[in-house]
């Protein structure tokens, strides 16, 4: 998944852009690439210490087990790339479910029935396949959208709730504002001109 | 190349060997470009692992799903996560997390190394060597990799005590791949993942930091970290080429 996301960048810079050839441009766009790089994943990681909110109300809820975040978004943070082409720059945040920071994301079950939304530590971060594969009995309780799973002799618990699809409500905040990533892929160009000018006169 | 393409060009080397053995009975860079994975004989299962490894970096599926995926596939191997042997076990949850997030990350590693320019370098001269992922139980002696692998390249372009910086050509990165000073568990890449399921990465340090760390001297250039190749080297093709048995060099 792509999004295209356009940054405003400063007038000065833009009409430098515009009259360099695409081996200048390429290496002046390389650094606001990076610094776009470096703004995404300081932010992610910054915003993911408040998303642990599922994992802390499931471990309340569940008795006997607990589940660690599964740090989908730490993790993204830092695997994000970036590459330059002489007229653009792309940076790839592989985290399923970004493109949230700019619009609600529906999501609807494709392969299965319906959704599964865990209702218990022990069903966090695990498929209701996994949860089997782990020796889990599963089984859907007659008339309700609700997974049971017991393990072993336990005691049966809520494992999930069936969803045909579920929206989850736009967090702009999931990434960084406009303003803050044009001022740190401007800044590095900026910089990166008056670097390279410097060592030209030296 | 994006990261996903990095994996999507890897070659599969299914094997009987164990991780050290691994390390020991292949040269790096067959492992830098190859996705295996511990007494993994299985080549579809790896083509598997290398498919959904592309698919997590495309941001296409997350680590749960690539997960269940695999744990599918392994189920019809025979493997189950309730089989014994923790980490040795394929089907594990901490093996196929191991394996997604180790390659996920080296992909991603490679991807940043190949975006080097003098203009990122001369901005962000460094890398500090710091934790990105949180784990229950981490390594606490990083401290010591560190100083051994400062230590092994004379501290060049590596600072010491402290906190772990060092030109993003400095030798250092290297060495603690290498695992200087007797450690086991590295992958043999001057890049991130140092060790196996090693939650430290790289974040980029900028110039003023770098000449106030002693790194560079002001208006010193910093030197550019060494490119990441994932193509294969001239003796592979001459090996490939003679096994066909024919002078290839007439038609071209």
């Amino acid at each position: 998944m792509e999004l295209d996301v356009h940054v405003k960048v400063r007038p000065d810079i833009g009409a430098v852009l515009g009259r360099l050839g695409p081996i200048w441009r390429r290496e002046l766009l390389s650094a606001g690439a990076t610094a776009a790089r470096i703004e995404i994943a300081t932010h992610i990681r910054r915003q993911s210490r408040f998303h642990h909110k599922t994992v802390e109300r499931l471990n309340k809820r569940t008795a006997g087990f607990t589940a660690t975040a599964t740090g989908h978004l730490e993790k993204g943070a830092a695997r994000i790339t970036s590459r330059t082409y002489p007229d653009h720059a792309v940076v790839s945040v592989p985290i399923a479910g970004i493109s949230r920071a700019f619009r609600d994301l529906k999501i609807q079950a494709k392969k299965a029935k319906c959704l599964t939304i865990p209702l218990s530590s022990a069903s966090y971060g695990h498929t209701v396949r996994e949860m089997q594969r782990l020796g889990w009995t599963v089984w859907r309780v007659k008339g309700r959208d609700l997974l049971m799973g017991r393990l072993g002799n336990d005691q049966a618990q809520m494992l999930y709730t069936l969803k045909k699809q579920v929206v989850v409500k736009k967090d702009r905040n999931l990434l960084p504002s406009d303003d803050s990533m044009a001022d740190a892929i401007n800044g590095a160009m900026a910089t990166a001109i008056r670097a390279a000018l410097t060592k030209e006169v030296s | 190349m994006t990261a996903e393409d990095i994996i999507r060009v890897k070659e599969l080397l299914p094997t009987t060997l164990g991780s050290v053995e691994i390390r020991d009975a292949f040269p790096r860079e067959l492992l830098e470009r190859a996705i295996f994975s511990a007494r993994m004989a299985s080549v579809s299962y790896l083509a598997d692992v290398r498919d959904v490894c592309a698919r997590m970096m495309s941001g296409e599926i997350s680590e749960a799903a690539a997960r269940d995926v695999l744990g599918g596939v392994l189920e019809r191997m025979g493997h189950s996560p309730q089989d014994e042997g923790g980490l040795s076990n394929p089907a594990s949850i901490r093996r196929l997390n191991l394996i997604l997030e180790t390659q996920t990350q080296m992909a991603a590693s490679v991807a940043v190394l190949q975006e080097q320019t003098a203009a990122t370098v001369g901005i962000w001269p460094a890398w500090e060597l710091t934790r990105l992922e949180g784990r229950s139980a981490p390594r606490e002696d990083w401290p010591q990799r560190w100083n051994a692998a400062g230590e092994a390249v004379g501290w060049d372009g590596a600072a010491r005590g402290g906190r772990f910086v060092a030109l993003k050509a400095s030798p250092i990165w290297q060495a603690l791949g290498d695992g200087a000073g007797g450690f086991k568990d590295t992958l043999g890449n001057p890049y991130p993942p140092f060790a196996f399921s090693s939650g430290m990465g790289w974040e980029d340090v900028g110039r003023e930091e770098c000449e106030r760390l002693g790194l560079l001297a002001p208006g010193e250039e910093p030197p550019r970290p060494a490119g990441v190749s994932l193509a294969p080297d001239a003796e592979e093709l001459r090996r490939v080429v003679e096994s066909c048995g024919f002078d290839i060099s007439e038609g071209l």
